[in-house]
């Protein structure tokens, strides 16, 4: 009898336990999804919860599966297995393959945690902006054979990165600049930034698509990487690299720098001259400043940058009488490469040149009348006085009468033509010469006297 | 005849004496001659005289000043100013036998009896 209150006993505890079991079985069932029979307990890792993805990246998923003791009887190859989606996913999927992505499966220890990593998205997966991952398990067991078991279903998010262009290699001359063509874009129109970097050179502003790169200085040609990196406000980001090749070249130089007196008369007009020195190249372009202050402050003559290769400049502006200038000048090479500023040697300018000026009496003379010719209005400077005259008849035909000639300060003519031209030349006693515009003297006929009458 | 006539006869005889001595002093142009008249707005003078070959507009006005004693202006054929009358905003306008002259007046060349005349207006 006591046999068999044992054996009863033991048939009660039995009971007892495949009842608690079936409580339990109930209960996960609730707090889970219908078949999730025996899961006990998830945890989704961090990363994949926080983390954008883009295609192609690897997702590590890391979790405990907590099943309850009672299914000590699962059989040991359950497996778990992930898929991944645009949309949230069915809570009851009763065939995996109508929703998302498979990514992969791995292997599911018994009764146990599970460790699963490098799934890939894939490649063309369009997540945007968001994707879920719905990662599922699959028993196969003495009592769940075929069941498929919601474990979770979490949101991950997936970014696509941005596309990144640095756009086409250039060539420039050290210390020269260059306009990098970079660009950027992001498949999800993110707000993007961009970032330069060069292995060379200086970059007017590296967060911006397209920089000024301003070549350093070479010995000898130099190719310099620049790599762009486009970034999105995700996280996610592209990089691109183009070379920029810096081509050696010494800037020029202009020796001999003159400036010479051009013409005195009737302003002081200077020309400036150099010699371009830049073995093997030629000039494309000069620059000439004057100024009465070394310092150049205010130039008052600044041709500008002028494209040409000659190497004299004459302003067509005069400068100053009797006043000292200084002058510099900068030449550009074929590659446009400068020189720095090179000082002319300083200079005065003379006093004025005389100014030559001359009238005759009468005014309207006849042929073959004399007429006295005056050079009282010519203006000498400095204290000069004129030391020669030089009376040329240009055009017409006229005779020097009275002992004069046409050396003569006040020369007496007569003209046996209509139209006369007539010039004057001085020279002052410092030597310095001016020539008068021409005049023109018409000589009538010897006129018939008129007489006046009563108005008609 | 009748006394009441004599008064008519009188006035014929006076207006034929008056035409006689009209005919005596009026201004004359020879056959070889041509005149000028300055008509300056206030005053007008007369100049007469004779017509040579290649004789000008402009030759005219220079005799003619140093008969009449005024001097006068001239730039590129244009006459500018004579005696006290310079152009502003009257201009001196040159008319030959009444027609308007345009071109350098030492361009113009004249011909016995042509009537040039020079008008300040």
């Amino acid at each position: 009898m006591r046999k068999i209150n044992k054996i009863f006993l033991g048939l009660i505890f039995l009971l007892g336990i495949l009842v608690f079991c079936n409580f339990n079985i109930q209960e996960t069932k609730a707090a889970w999804e219908e078949y999730s029979t025996g899961v006990t307990s998830y945890t989704w890792n961090k990363p994949v919860k926080d983390t954008f993805y883009k295609p192609g990246d690897y997702i590590t998923f890391e979790g405990e599966v907590l099943i309850s003791s009672c299914f000590n009887t699962i059989d040991e190859t359950g497996e778990i297995k992930f898929y991944l989606g645009t949309t949230q996913p069915p809570t009851r999927p009763a065939d995996p393959a109508t929703y998302g992505t498979y990514l992969g499966k791995k292997a599911l220890r018994k009764g146990g945690s599970f460790y699963v990593d490098s799934l890939k998205v894939p490649k063309d997966f369009i997540g945007t902006p968001e994707g879920y991952a719905y990662a599922r398990i699959y028993f196969r067991g003495r009592y769940y054979r075929t069941t498929y078991i919601i474990v979770a279903s979490e949101r991950i998010r997936v970014n696509h990165p941005p596309l990144a262009n640095a756009g086409p290699d250039k060539e420039v001359f050290w210390w020269k600049s260059v306009v990098l063509e970079g660009s950027g874009s992001d498949p999800e129109g993110d707000p993007i930034t961009f970032s330069w970097s060069c292995s060379g050179g200086q970059l007017s502003n590296s967060h911006i698509a397209q920089p000024t790169y301003t070549a350093p200085w070479v010995i000898r040609d130099s190719t310099y990487t620049c790599t762009l990196t486009v970034s999105d406000d995700k996280g996610g980001r592209a990089s691109d690299s183009m070379n920029v090749l810096v081509k050696n070249n010494y800037p020029p130089r202009a020796t001999s720098l003159q400036a010479k007196l051009l013409d005195g008369c009737p302003a002081c007009h200077y020309v400036f001259s150099w010699t371009f020195s830049d073995p093997g190249d030629s000039q494309s372009a000069y620059q000439v400043q004057v100024d009465n202050n070394s310092n150049f402050s205010s130039p008052e003559v600044d041709s500008k940058k002028i494209p040409s290769e000659s190497t004299s400049f004459a302003p067509i502006s005069p400068l100053s009488w009797n006043t000292e200038y200084y002058w510099r000048l900068m030449v550009w090479d074929s590659k446009d490469l400068s020189s720095s500023w090179i000082i002319g040697p300083s200079f005065t300018t003379p006093h004025a040149y005389p100014e030559p000026d001359f009238s005759w009496q009468p005014v309207r003379p006849s042929r073959g009348e004399v007429v006295i010719f005056d050079s009282g209005q010519t203006k000498t400077y400095g204290g000069t006085t004129i030391s020669a005259y030089l009376w040329t008849i240009t055009e017409g035909v006229g005779e020097f009468v009275d002992g004069t000639n046409n050396s003569s300060a006040n020369p007496h003519l007569k003209f046996s033509t209509q139209t006369n031209k007539i010039k004057l030349k001085v020279t002052d006693s410092t030597g310095y010469s001016c020539e008068s515009p021409e005049k023109t003297l018409t000589a009538t006929l010897p006129l018939p006297q008129w007489k006046e009458i009563p108005p008609l | 005849m009748p006394k009441k006539f004599l008064p008519i006869l009188i006035i014929i005889f006076l207006i034929v004496i008056g035409a006689i001595f009209y005919s005596l002093f009026k201004p004359k142009i020879g056959l070889n001659e041509a005149a000028l008249i300055i008509n300056d707005g206030q005053t007008k003078r007369a100049f007469a005289g004779q017509v040579i070959e290649g004789m000008t507009i402009s030759d005219v006005i220079s005799t003619s000043a140093k008969t009449g004693n005024f001097d006068f202006d001239y730039e590129n054929g244009i006459l500018k100013r004579i005696g006290q009358f310079e152009q502003n905003e009257k201009k001196w306008s040159v008319f030959l036998n009444g027609v308007k002259i345009e071109k350098p007046l030492d361009k113009v060349f004249i011909k016995p009896k042509d009537k040039i005349e020079l008008k300040f207006e």
